[in-house]
């Protein structure tokens, strides 16, 4: 007990000294238990968006580079010695600037509310020719790059708290984002089946097996299938018009035995080899023993797109082509060497053939192995290639054009033209980001809803979007496999948090200690392979291939060689990564089935750290803990020395990893566990982290509270009332939770709450509680309980026009007492509305006038006078229910030289009957009554609760987290303690039923209350004690909409929808069916007709058409014209129909 | 008596102490027989057949149950000059290493510049279908071996372990490169090649006329960029095939001879060879790591 209240006592107090990692510094420390400090170790390097910024940070110092030289000649056809070559490309850095200089734009913030674009330029140095000379030019900028915020292009890398402040920037925020004309853009991470791997699969119905790959360059993008077609195998690609025999492709690839082909597919397994046997005799019939009559074979079946200026082939060198790039375009063959190739296409028939052969040996789609995040930085350097050859390829036009010239007045300098296009790539980029509209040329790819606008509703919406993974996969299609809960996705991608509905399951999170990989070299691990003992396949007989025992080393999906030490080989890679000889993210595992070891080192990999455990014992001891509390160890030393390292989805299949300590010694026997999880609880996301004892809850409820927390009103960030945004909430008075988890302090929860403690009492009460309404307590409304404010932007731009006139802002009117009429009563002399005065319905908040000629042209004008400018009124109008308060006035610049201005009205609601609350366990409600404190019911110390619900929220929800967070916020309150509810963890329930106890309270957390309204003791004792309470951004005030007459449809004359256009109340399909079933007939005229767009028309009875004024144009008379009120979209319909040759006539009756 | 060949994973000039794959030598019992092709260019060349037989070194690696019961001095010679020999290994993929060679006449011719060689073998007349030789038309007598010479990344070694009663020691040659050769059926090829020169001159006399206009079509044509604004010529393989289709052949000879001078010299050169350079390490474990990985 008393040790409990040390330990809690300590959490206070670091809370108070903001610092809580280095508590304790003199205690013993427990391994077990001190372990997770790991985990604030991690994020400190790592970050929540880390991910964003590291890929970010390898598309800007490395990638920039690659596509660079990939694309570094510029030539011009006309004159052959003349060259631009790209020599370097550095982003928001000089040559000669200091070391850590970063150039950007503007501080971040500024950009956010000028609704400029945060960016550095792109510099490159280069060398050209000039006449005869070659000439070297430094720092040319070609453009600017949006730059990520927080990553080291930006300036507030590295910047401390204080530095900060100074650019009115908030040091909590995780940055990630990009901001493009003022608005916060965030890329989101996508998801996709990973590249250049081969993917098997099997349609038993239909009987096909087939092996897939996406290979993916720098060019190109295609797909190589290998299928089975009744039981034959055949090579599939687009650019190929039919389907080729196997056996074809690899004598074309240069097997030209068929023993070895027989080898390399089937090895000398005789169940494979009697699958396969069938091919052979396919290839004999077509006739094609020899590899140039395989390669004339595929030549003549190559679809052809003769691109402007190629060179015609003949059908041997179509072939060849087709062969060498277009077949599995990711390994380009550029010599006369087609082993690799053969052998990958080799390894696809061997997979499909074990397919056939055992059905089981499939891949599955959805495992979080074969899949890849792509980030931002990937996305960026993909946009980014193709503007820059875009760019390339205009300058090289308008070389061109001006080399063309026969004659020159001066020397030819190709630098001066090389700035029109620079807009281009500032253009393109900026462009793609604010529309999130991906449109790739080279790829014909075109991807749309790429960004997002970062959602700044609070702290945690906006985190939580950072750690967003959206699916490419269609949220309309009913399946259940992508959207199922992966085991494998264990630790890497959150259990808890995804949305309900359409997207359920396809849009995911990533969990706490996430990291995803970027790029690593290929060549240097091939090299180490060499060295570590793996056969090269240029020296490799294809007979012992698949022999027993024999190991292929596939380096991102392609075989490099074998090894018949797989164990030892693996052994001494992994060996090495630990010692940091390699990099920490390159992973090696072996697959048993397929007789492979896999290593990768691609980008997009989902891994995460791991201790690791040798000889039983885990390598992380009390010692190293220690250094990392001292402050002398970071995380990264951990992985340097060995003691933890990551691994990814695959590489975790390969492992026996240990949940807790004591779990490691149970399995010795069996097998030996290899790693420990640095702390059980990082299954869980960021979002999730913030329910207390999740793992008391059932399922789903934690996936709604999920949703929710993203909706919950609180602070937002530091900074937040320098933000002039669209919209944005603040809850006035908010709290952090009683009752925290380890995840909430890692984010800083605690510092940008959103919710509030409140004082509950299960019970029932006035009967305004059903279907999960609350009770709220007046007085704890009037103490500032779940109020919030509310702020709007509302922008005015001052346009200038071509002919020189401009908007303007003009001051006040007056009335005959030279008081300010009704409208202008907010504003001051400049015309502006004054900072804190009030508006109301129908009062201007900005006075703008705008020149009545501005349409005319200057262009002979010349002669009028000037002065006859002339405005009128355009003033910006405050509408709404409740009157707003002006906040902030903000007058600027923007980028086009107008005049910005931008107005920001504030609101400040208290919680009112229908506003949302809910507690952090998905149990969500609405305010049903506001009571007087005094009718409220009391406890022995007077203590009235903020809020009374309804028992009957428990037992269908099974929210046992929520009750036992009431009891541990109890035992905080009366202890003078914050309790834990961290997942998997946190403060026990016996340790807060003994403090319950001892204050001299019930175990259980039932209090006696007292009835307020009678004064005599209730009948039961009430669960009673805080709970922490979000109020969410669905408020009344913003919903409520009522209409008599107002607005109606230009085309159908029917009233408008949407609360936004004073629309209508729609009486539907359904309600339609309900008032038919009344037989209220006369109301449905009402509803359908009379309140919504009834219309007179003159029908003529004779012919049945309409006509006009009493007069019916097809029979010229006005004899059997008679007048009667039909829809106006009736009407409209007949017209319609007539305008299509269709003529409705209206036969009419007598009712009665 | 002979040897071994070993593909160690050798730098260069580096013999590390960290050799694990050497033991793999010991099981690799289907290995394919090698042919040793020493190569003199200009007037006279050799070839020299050796069957391969297993006899595996020990390893010398750092396998704590293995204890060191003696060792043995590594000698690395080269041959003396590299303009005038070679050393490759030739594979014959497919073929038992227990099948003796065919007798008959040997030769080979090699491309330099597309590192391409290609062997001419005598066939294999035991089970050749000779009806087919009506079709194909020729006596066929002979086959074409053909492959790419690889040059070996990681470096490989042919060793030796020579045992003079008192002196032992094991000669490590650097090998520049191996080849897989199989077989290319030139004559199917020769065959479909005529009859399609055949049906081509049949087909090509009526559109004589129409071809004038495409090739004034293509002219104009090729001077524009497409879209992309970049010209397009040939793929990287097309313009090695191109090159190697340009190059001559470079005729090899054939020495089998054991008791050919030259090849006695060039064996002895290598046994007891010029540079008689002893191996010891230098090179930390970790330096040779950083090298492989960093450069």
């Amino acid at each position: 007990m008393s040790k409990i209240k040390s330990e809690s006592d300590d959490a206070f107090n670091e809370l108070l000294k903001e610092e809580y990692k280095g508590k304790r510094l003199t205690d013993e420390i427990n391994t077990a238990e001190d372990k997770w400090n790991l985990l604030p170790a991690f994020l400190k390097v790592k970050g929540l968006v880390k991910q964003h910024l590291d890929s970010f940070n390898y598309f800007v110092d490395t990638d920039l580079k690659k596509i660079l030289q990939a694309n570094s000649l510029v030539l011009s056809d006309v004159d052959p010695d003349f060259y631009v070559k790209y020599l370097d490309i550095k982003v928001g850095h000089k040559t000669n600037s200091p070391p850590g200089y970063k150039e950007v734009i503007l501080p971040p913030h500024e950009c956010r509310l000028r609704d400029l674009t945060y960016s550095a330029p792109i510099y490159v140095d280069v060398e050209y020719t000039r006449g005869r000379k070659i000439i070297r030019y430094n720092d040319l900028e070609i453009g600017r790059m949006p730059v990520m915020l927080r990553s080291n292009k930006c300036m507030l890398d590295g910047m401390n708290e204080k530095q900060m402040a100074s650019v009115d920037e908030c040091p909590l925020d995780p940055g990630g984002y990009f901001i493009v004309n003022g608005t916060e853009k965030v890329i989101l991470v996508q998801e996709q089946l990973s590249k250049n791997r081969i993917i098997v699969e099997a349609d038993e119905k239909k009987n096909v097996v087939q092996a897939s790959v996406t290979s993916s360059t720098h060019e190109r993008k295609s797909k190589t299938y290998v299928v089975t077609k009744n039981g034959k195998i055949y090579l599939k690609h687009n650019s190929i018009s039919e389907d080729i025999p196997i056996v074809i492709v690899l004598k074309a690839a240069g097997i030209t035995s068929d023993l070895e082909i027989l080898q390399l597919v089937c090895g000398s397994d005789p169940n494979y080899q009697d699958l396969f046997v069938v091919n052979f005799e396919e290839a004999a019939k077509l006739e094609v023993f020899t590899q140039q009559q395989a390669l004339y074979y595929i030549g003549k079946r190559v679809k052809t797109i003769r691109r402007a200026g190629a060179p015609k082939l003949s059908q041997l060198q179509e072939g060849i082509e087709a062969l060498a790039t277009t077949v599995i375009a990711h390994l380009t063959v550029s010599d006369l060497q087609f082993r690799e190739k053969a052998l990958y296409i080799a390894t696809m028939a061997r997979r499909v053939v074990m397919a056939m052969h055992n059905p089981k040996m499939v891949d599955d789609r959805d495992y979080v192995g074969n899949k890849r995040l792509e980030l931002a930085g990937q996305l960026m350097s993909l946009l980014f290639e193709d503007l820059f050859k875009k760019f390339n390829s205009d300058f090289k036009a308008n070389i061109d054009k001006i080399l063309k010239k026969p004659s020159r007045t001066s020397e030819f300098d190709a630098l001066l033209s090389i700035n029109i296009h620079s807009n281009n790539i500032t253009m393109g980029m900026n462009r793609a980001i604010s529309t999130g509209n991906w449109s790739l040329k080279r790829f014909k790819m075109e991807r749309a809803g790429v960004t997002h606008v970062l959602s700044r509703l609070s702290y945690i919406s906006a985190l939580g979007m950072m750690t967003r993974i959206s699916s490419q996969f269609e949220k309309s299609r009913k399946v259940s496999g992508p959207r199922a809960l992966q085991p494998s996705q264990f630790g890497m991608l959150c259990t808890a948090d995804t949305p309900e509905g359409e997207a359920c399951g396809l849009v995911k999170n990533l969990a706490l200690m996430t990291h995803i990989t970027t790029d690593d070299e290929e060549l240097p691990i091939k090299k180490l392979c060499l060295a570590l003992g793996c056969e090269s396949i240029y020296a490799l007989d294809s007979a012992t291939l698949h022999t027993e025992g024999m190991y292929g080393i596939y380096l991102n999906g392609t075989l490099i060689g074998t090894t018949r030490f797989p164990v030892k080989f693996v052994t001494d890679f992994r060996r090495l990564r630990r010692n940091g000889k390699i990099s920490a993210f390159v992973s090696i595992y072996t697959n048993t089935h397929h007789q492979a070891v896999h290593i990768a080192t691609d980008g997009g990999r989902i891994c995460r750290p791991l201790i690791i455990v040798e000889n039983n014992r885990p390598k992380v001891t009390a010692d190293h803990l220690r250094l990392l509390l001292d402050g002398q160890w970071e995380f990264d030393d951990f992985i340097k020395h060995g003691l933890v390292e990551y691994l990814d989805v695959n590489e975790e299949n390969d492992s026996l990893i240990a949940l807790y300590e004591k779990d490691i010694k149970e399995n010795s026997t069996h097998v030996a566990t290899t790693h420990l999880e640095i702390e059980p609880f990082t299954v869980l996301g960021a979002v999730a982290g913030l329910i207390p004892y999740p793992h008391h809850n059932q399922s789903p409820r934690n996936t709604y509270q999920c949703a929710m927390g993203k909706q919950a009103i609180g602070a937002i960030a530091y900074n937040q009332f320098r933000r002039i945004d669209t919209l944005l909430y603040f809850m006035v008075y908010p709290q952090q939770p009683m009752v925290k988890s380890k995840t909430i302090e890692l984010i800083n929860y605690d510092k940008l709450p959103a919710g509030q403690n409140a004082t509950v009492a299960v019970m029932s009460y006035s009967g305004y509680d059903i279907e999960d309404a609350l009770v709220l307590n007046k007085s704890s409304l009037d103490r500032g309980f779940g109020r919030c404010q509310v702020v709007r932007k509302n922008t005015i731009q001052l346009k200038k026009y071509p002919n020189h006139t401009k908007d303007i802002l003009s001051g006040m009117r007056v009335n005959e007492n030279n008081e300010p009429i009704f409208p202008h009563r907010a504003l001051g002399p400049d015309g502006l509305g004054e900072v804190g005065s009030r508006i109301e319905n129908g009062q201007v908040y900005a006075n703008k006038y705008v020149p009545t000629n501005a349409g005319e042209s200057t262009l002979g004008g010349h002669d009028q006078p000037q002065s006859a400018e002339s405005h009128r009124e355009s003033s910006a109008v405050y509408k709404g229910p409740e009157p707003s308060y002006v906040d902030q006035v903000m007058m600027s610049v923007s980028d086009n030289d107008q005049a910005l201005i931008k107005v920001l009205l504030r609101q400040t609601r208290r919680p009112e009957l229908g506003d949302k609350f809910s507690s952090r366990h998905g149990q969500k409600g609405v305010c049903g009554i506001i009571v007087q404190q005094e009718d409220f019911p009391f406890n022995d110390d007077g203590i009235s609760p903020d809020i009374i619900m309804n028992p009957h929220g428990f037992p269908s929800r099974m929210t046992v987290g929520k009750m036992i967070e009431l009891v541990s916020g109890k035992a905080g309150v009366l202890n003078g303690t914050l309790e834990y509810g961290t997942c998997f963890g946190g403060s026990k329930l016996e340790d807060m039923s003994q403090i319950l106890i001892d204050k001299g309270f019930n175990y259980s957390g039932k209090d006696m209350l007292y009835s307020g309204i009678t004064g005599e003791c209730l009948q039961a004792y009430i669960f009673f004690g805080p709970i922490y309470y979000q109020k969410l951004k669905h408020m009344v005030l913003d919903k409520m909409h009522a209409r008599a007459r107002g607005p109606r449809a230009v085309l159908t004359r029917q009233p408008t929808e949407g609360r936004s256009r004073d629309g209508g109340l729609r009486l539907g399909e359904m309600e339609r069916d309900c008032v038919i079933a009344y037989g209220a007939s006369q109301l449905l005229l009402e509803r359908l007709m009379i309140s919504s767009d009834a219309f007179e028309i003159d029908c003529c009875n004779k012919c049945g058409l309409m006509g006009y004024n009493t007069w019916c144009t097809t029979c010229k008379s006005s004899e059997n014209v008679i007048k009667m009120t039909i829809p106006y979209a009736a009407k409209l319909l007949f017209q319609e129909l007539l305008s299509m040759n269709i003529a409705p006539r209206l036969r009419l009756g007598d009712v009665f | 008596m002979s040897n071994l060949f070993v593909n160690d994973d050798d730098d260069d000039d580096v013999q590390q102490r960290y050799q694990p794959t050497t033991t793999s030598i010991k099981e690799e019992t289907e290995e394919e027989p090698e042919i040793v092709i020493k190569k003199e260019y200009g007037n006279d060349i050799q070839l020299e057949y050796q069957q391969f037989e297993d006899n595996a070194e020990e390893d010398e690696g750092e396998d704590d149950h293995d204890p060191i019961i003696d060792s043995i001095p590594l000698v690395m010679n080269t041959v003396s000059s590299k303009q005038r020999h070679s050393l490759h290994i030739l594979q014959y993929p497919g073929r038992p290493k227990n099948r003796p060679l065919n007798n008959g006449a040997y030769s080979g011719s090699i491309k330099l510049e597309s590192q391409y060689l290609e062997m001419t073998v005598p066939a294999e007349q035991q089970f050749f279908n000779k009806n087919k030789i009506d079709k194909w038309g020729e006596d066929i007598t002979e086959q074409k071996l053909s492959g790419v010479l690889d040059k070996l990344e990681s470096g490989a070694f042919a060793g030796k372990l020579i045992n003079d009663g008192n002196e032992r020691k094991v000669v490590l040659i650097p090998i520049d490169s191996s080849a897989q050769l199989r077989t290319s059926f030139k004559y199917i090829d020769n065959s479909d090649n005529a009859n399609h020169q055949m049906l081509k001159k049949e087909y090509a006399k009526p559109e004589s006329e129409v071809k004038n206009v495409t090739i004034l079509q293509s002219a104009a044509k090729n001077s524009t960029q497409n879209q992309d604004g970049f010209a397009h010529t040939l793929g990287d393989s097309l313009k090695s095939i191109k090159k190697f289709d340009e190059e001559k052949w470079k005729y090899l000879n054939w020495r089998n001879n054991k008791n050919d001078p030259i090849i006695t010299n060039l064996k002895n050169e290598l046994e007891n060879g010029s540079n008689h350079i002893e191996l010891s390490t230098n090179t930390q474990f970790e330096d040779y790591i950083d090298k492989l990985i960093n450069n």
